[in-house]
């Protein structure tokens, strides 16, 4: 499995990353991106089979970034990562094709339900 | 009980046992930083339906800690850069669940962080509406909410401005 994380806290990443093996997907590919606009062009190059990614960074949002993706066609599973949950934010998220949004802090539990989902 | 005082020690809490695995206390009073002692702080705002600030001050020494507790790094192994992400996260994950207790929608910012000695953070058209101390491994904490005055303009995507007589430059985390 290739997860592509994308998040312009180095510190978040590296926890994403480490909460990941917790969750059992220690097997799986991980790389990483800082934000969209390298989000987009590592889901070219990398072709993940899922995209974790934060909400809010500079250059390019996560949501912006998902948009993105599915107005050229790209349809990789994609999921938020973020410290923000509002409920407008959800529905948004959801209408733009995510499959979950997991808030900051969150636990290895959350992972392995969400992602687990995923796969 | 002040304004999401209980929501803002739930959070602390939750962010300080959960991401970095430190104790962490509120204190029944606000705690003071050592005089001359370095500490850092780091801001988001929120603007929209409400707009305010999310403050965390703490001593440079457990910024250092909050580092090596999210890149499970040695002390002599965080530098400034690794110091701002850690702590602007901290505050960020603060303040993107404060945004979601106070009137929507609304937008938050990226983290600022800047450290000095006995840093105050002061954002210009806002009063503080929450104060709360903690203690964590033997050393301060303090969490503040500012709101802006009802009267001033509700954009508050600029950084805060620093008491800066003593401060180093604020870095962006």
């Amino acid at each position: 499995m290739k997860i592509l994380i994308v998040d312009d806290s180095k510190a978040m990443r590296m926890i994403v990353k480490r909460t990941l093996k917790q969750a059992g997907f220690g097997e799986a590919t991980m790389s990483e991106a800082t934000n969209g606009k390298e989000g987009l062009e590592a889901v070219k190059a990398d072709k993940p089979d899922i995209v974790l990614c934060d909400w809010n960074m500079p250059e390019m949002t996560g949501i912006e970034l998902l948009r993105a993706l599915r107005a050229e066609g790209n349809e990789v599973k994609f999921g938020f990562v973020t410290s923000e949950g509002t409920t407008e934010m959800r529905q948004q998220a959801q209408e733009s094709g995510a499959l979950f949004l997991i808030s900051k802090p969150f636990t290895a539990a959350d992972f392995t339900e969400h992602v687990g989902a995923a796969k | 009980m002040q304004f999401l005082e209980a929501e803002v020690i739930e959070l602390t809490r939750t962010v300080w046992e959960t991401v970095l695995d430190l104790p962490i206390e509120p204190t029944d009073h606000d705690e003071e930083f050592r005089d001359g002692e370095r500490t850092v702080s780091a801001c988001v705002h929120i603007s929209g339906g409400w707009a305010g600030s999310v403050i965390l001050s703490c001593p440079l020494s457990l910024g250092t800690k909050i580092a090596c507790a999210m890149f499970e790094l040695e002390t002599d192994d965080v530098d400034d850069e690794l110091l701002a992400d850690a702590v602007g996260e901290v505050v960020n994950m603060i303040g993107g669940n404060v945004k979601g207790l106070v009137p929507g929608p609304s937008q938050l910012s990226l983290p600022t962080v800047g450290t000095g000695v006995h840093t105050q953070l002061a954002v210009p058209g806002s009063h503080p509406v929450t104060r709360v101390g903690f203690s964590s491994v033997n050393e301060a904490v303090r969490v503040v909410l500012m709101k802006v005055d009802d009267k001033a303009p509700a954009d508050t995507s600029q950084a805060g401005s620093e008491d800066a007589s003593q401060n180093d430059p604020a870095t962006v985390g």
